[in-house]
Order: C-alpha cells, then structure tokens, then sequence
C-alpha cells in the first residue's frame, strides 16, 4: 500500500482501504447532519473499549440523499445494477436466487468496491450500521452474518438485516431520471 | 463496461452525493457531540516517532449556499 496507485483497480483497492482505516480511528461520539434545521443523518460511534467498532449512520431523511440512476439501454431489456438492486428488494429477495443469473461481469465490476471496503472493514474489526428512521436496513463488515444477501452481494461482509427497510432506502435514494 | 466508464459512472454518483451533501440555496448544519478520532502515530524526519494523537470535537458548523446566474447579479 505505499507506492502510488497506477490503475482504477489499484485507486479502488487503495481508497476502500484507507475509508475503513479512517472509519476505524473514529473511536466514539457522534454527528448530526441538520437539513435547513431539519435531522437528515446521524452518525454514532459506539465505544466498545477493545472490542470491535461499530458505527451506526441512520438516514433520517434519505429522500435528502437521492440520486439519479440512468437506464444504461433500456430498462427492460438491460437493466442497470442498481435497477436489479431496487427490483431485487422491492421483491423483498422472494428470487435471490433467479437474481444471481442476471448478475453479470459489469456488475460484479460495479460491487467490486463495496465488497472490497467491506472486507477491509472485516479486517479492520469495524462493523457499519445503515439505517432508515431508526430501522437497521443493512450491516457491512465484522458483524455482518450474510445469508440470502450473499446472493446479491457476493461478499461475506455485507448483510441484508431487513429487506423491506433495504428497499425503502433504496426507493429513497435511487431514482429513475 | 471498461475501467474508465466504470470509473465515471462512481465519480457521478458521488459527484451527486457530494453535492446534497454541501448543500445547494440551503442550509447545512454539521453537530458534533464528542466525536473522539484517535490519529495513530507517524514517523517524522530521520524516522522520528512521532506518537500518536486523539482529537476531541465537539461543536456546530453551518454552512450556507447560493447559486447565482454567470455573468448576472440575480440569483437563480
């Protein structure tokens, strides 16, 4: 990790490194995040001593963090990543299985480095904690015990706690231009 | 999808999340409450120890924008 990173892989490897090195300095204490006045995020560190970390970030109001998914041709015939993601929760992961048939090599490219920051997370002792309103939707790193969702993630550091908060944040977050 | 598309297509996500995250014609308010970040230790000249550190930060910062028409004193 100490030369310069040549390529997007590298810079991935590296930049997933250091955010679950940094997450992992952050040893207690919290921040709020205040939309014009109104709580949109919190972030919690909770203080384990020397156990693993955790860290909580609850969307407060995710619809604040939105962004545009784009169709990359058409929606049917070729749906985006995110779009099999958006599908595969509002379906509550009833077809996790069917879903891993459509997962393809650009997909895997595009979870490449949420898996690989999970990992590091993992060995980094950190465990993160995504929320919607106070609802654990998703676990990633050292606690994360993946069944189903290993699926859909193909990595053994993130776990789906509760599909229908996980659809709800993405419904939120991801929206069709 | 090649490494450059790819590479875009995170750099206009986040582009995007970066963006809400420093706000547009609103108000932001970041609150931290005894927000504890220990700095492990580094090497200084000659390979100096030079130890390790832990901020406390406590405190309110806002920050507020607007978005103004190029070229134009009126605000969009």
């Amino acid at each position: 990790m100490s030369s310069a990173p040549h390529n997007t892989v590298e810079k991935e490897d590296m930049l997933s490194y250091w955010l679950a090195k940094s997450l992992r300095s952050i040893t207690s204490g919290s921040i709020k995040l205040h939309v014009s006045d109104k709580p949109a995020l919190k972030i919690e560190a909770i203080d384990n001593k020397d156990k693993n970390k955790k860290i909580n970030i609850d969307f407060l109001e995710p619809e604040l963090f939105s962004f545009d998914i784009k169709p990359e041709d058409s929606v049917e015939e070729n749906p985006s990543f995110f779009h099999k993601l958006k599908n595969a929760f509002d379906d509550n992961l009833k077809n996790a299985f069917d879903l891993t048939k459509m997962i393809t090599d650009k997909d895997e490219m595009m979870l490449s480095f949420s898996k690989k920051f999970a990992h590091y997370l993992t060995i980094n002792g950190v465990t993160l904690s995504i929320s919607r309103k106070g609802k654990e939707a998703i676990t990633i790193g050292e606690e994360a015990k993946p069944t189903l969702s290993r699926l859909l993630t193909r990595s053994d550091d993130v776990q789906i706690k509760s599909t229908m908060e996980a659809a709800k944040l993405t419904d939120d977050v991801l929206t069709d231009e | 999808m090649n490494e450059q598309s790819q590479s875009s297509h995170w750099t206009e996500v986040v582009g995007q999340l970066m963006e809400k995250l420093t706000g547009k014609n609103m108000s932001m308010t970041y609150e931290f409450d005894d927000l504890t970040i220990d700095v492990p230790s580094a090497r200084g000249p000659g390979g100096r120890d030079l130890g390790g550190v832990q901020w406390k930060i406590n405190g309110k910062v806002t920050i507020t924008t607007e978005t103004y028409q190029k070229g134009s004193n009126s605000k969009t």
